[in-house]
């Protein structure tokens, strides 16, 4: 299992490779040291714990001091903003009709000493950097990180999952008009991490469109997706989970950005 | 009798005295706690420094009066009460100035044009709010220097509220070379906003054609981005653009002067030094 607590011993390197990023951390007492690299395109080899041999100043090492623990436990976690998904060409849901989208989003890695509890994160740090946006109206919007995605590419489990979380949605239109997917905002603050080695899924979230200036319907599933084969859970949600929300979730593009 | 020998009535009321000003103390305390505690969790600094200086003004107060009852000045309190009216017009006149202070003041509170911590400009002025007095604001600046504005002063100035949305936006002028193509600037322009993580992918940033100007042609490059990143996005930015004009060989111009001998098209040959003429 690759998510599974490793024994570090005294100034011995471990590392990760996973998406575009690489990670490095050395145990002295109660002393951890990591680094972190970002290289422009992602790699195809993961790299999960390996022992390494670094040279101490080829890396932007940094410092934190925790738990006085030979254990390191790495977990997959969502991003810590909400995501806006931007489709790359148009997606219309008919009225009455659902579809189930499977979006795929970078994996953050958190690195705990000891135990998962969260005074005991060394660090956290995303697989891929991604970009912010913003979501609403100016006076009354959210930040959020940005996505965009063929959505026709994400109607179906993908089958290699590399570096990604993916997060089932579920778009039921309930409104009389025709929904026009622009932006749509999942929150994956409430979401659970659920599945195994890279095959991981968070749960499901349906969300019912009621109309262009209705907030919408928001259920979040309290269990692992039917579509992950491994249903035990890796990681909780950073915000105390919710089972429904009335929420605005679809954003449609007026003029933002007026000079 | 010893002269220094206190009467039991004094003694008594010196004692009650005490009480009062020691419970009084402990009261003042355990109110501004509880009303912390308990109200202070979504309530701005502005209101929590507001309600705290309230509670101590109230009970400072409240304990002066108790021990004018206590001492039973009520000759003391009834001449007082004579004259305040008379105490009133001359504070009145003295201190104009403070009253409008205050008054001003409370147009503020109720207006909420800034609160504690928001980076404002009040003419030439520019920092973070520091504190909201009952007379002033007091603004830190950049370079750590304490301003004090009289609050009528905010009250009939322009003042900019620099940080009261989550979003802004950073308005750069590029100027390029005439000779440049336009559309490849504004592609370039654009790609530096959608590469840089921290500018915001919406809204979408800003590129507009300002003005011919002297020596080159000025572009209005606005990126969006979430106020605590200013620096960062400042710095980042403007070294993207260095970066990717080096590499793309889009010149930005320094001001430059032609000479000419008269002739319509022909500037004045120059020559730099060591330079060969052809």
């Amino acid at each position: 299992m690759m998510w599974n607590k490793i024994t570090l011993k005294a100034q011995e390197c471990h590392y990760w490779r996973i998406g575009k990023t690489d990670y490095y951390i050395v145990k002295n007492d109660i002393q951890w040291r990591y680094a972190v690299e970002t290289s422009t395109s992602p790699s195809e080899r993961f790299v999960m714990g390996e022992v390494c041999d670094i040279t101490e100043q080829d890396m932007p090492w940094q410092t934190a001091i925790g738990e006085k623990s030979d254990v390191l436990q790495v977990l997959p976690a969502l991003p810590d903003l909400p995501m806006v998904i931007k489709p790359k060409t148009k997606m219309t849901v008919l009225p009455g009709k659902s579809v189930m989208l499977y979006i795929p989003v970078p994996i953050s890695l958190q690195f705990y000493a000891g135990s998962r509890k969260k005074e005991h994160l060394i660090f956290e740090r995303a697989t891929e950097e991604l970009s912010q946006t913003w979501f609403g109206e100016f006076h009354n919007g959210l930040l959020a990180y940005s996505c965009e995605l063929e959505l026709a590419d994400c109607l179906a489990v993908p089958k290699a999952m590399s570096h990604h979380i993916i997060c089932p949605v579920k778009l039921v239109n309930d409104a009389h008009t025709i929904l026009d997917v622009q932006r749509l905002l999942i929150h994956s603050e409430y979401l659970t991490v659920y599945g195994k080695d890279f095959e991981l899924f968070a749960n499901e979230v349906k969300i019912k469109f009621k109309g262009e200036n209705e907030i919408s319907d928001v259920q979040y599933a309290s269990q692992a997706p039917s579509s992950s084969i491994h249903k035990s859970q890796l990681n909780s949600p950073r915000n105390p989970k919710m089972s429904s929300v009335i929420s605005k979730s679809f954003h449609f593009i007026k003029s933002l950005s007026n000079y | 009798m010893n002269m220094f020998e206190l009467k039991p009535e004094l003694l008594t009321q010196l004692k009650q005295i005490a009480i009062v000003v020691v419970a009084g103390y402990l009261l003042i305390q355990l109110l501004v706690i509880l009303v912390r505690k308990v109200f202070f969790k979504k309530a701005t600094p502005q209101l929590k420094m507001l309600i705290t200086k309230a509670i101590v003004y109230v009970g400072v107060i409240s304990i002066v009066l108790a021990i004018i009852g206590i001492l039973q000045l009520k000759a003391v309190f009834q001449t007082m009460l004579g004259a305040a009216g008379v105490l009133g017009i001359v504070l009145g006149v003295a201190s104009q100035a403070s009253i409008g202070n205050i008054v001003s003041g409370l147009f503020l509170i109720s207006e909420k044009p800034f609160e504690i911590g928001d980076l404002i400009r009040v003419g030439d002025k520019f920092g973070s709010v520091y504190s909201i007095d009952l007379l002033s604001i007091k603004i830190k600046t950049m370079d750590n220097q304490l301003i004090r504005v009289p609050n009528q002063t905010i009250i009939s100035t322009e003042v900019t509220n620099v940080t009261k949305f989550q979003i802004r936006r950073m308005d750069i002028e590029v100027g390029v070379a005439y000779k440049e193509d336009l559309k490849k600037v504004i592609e370039i322009l654009k790609s530096i906003a959608k590469e840089n993580p921290l500018c915001l992918d919406e809204p979408e940033p800003v590129v507009l054609t300002k003005v011919f100007n002297t020596s080159s042609i000025d572009f209005l490059f606005g990126v969006w981005f979430e106020k605590s990143n200013y620096l960062k996005v400042r710095n980042s930015v403007f070294q993207q653009i260095t970066e990717r004009f080096r590499e793309e060989n889009i010149e930005i111009p320094f001001p430059h002067l032609s000479l000419y001998t008269g002739e319509d098209t022909k500037p004045f040959p120059l020559q730099r030094e060591g330079e060969v003429k052809n």
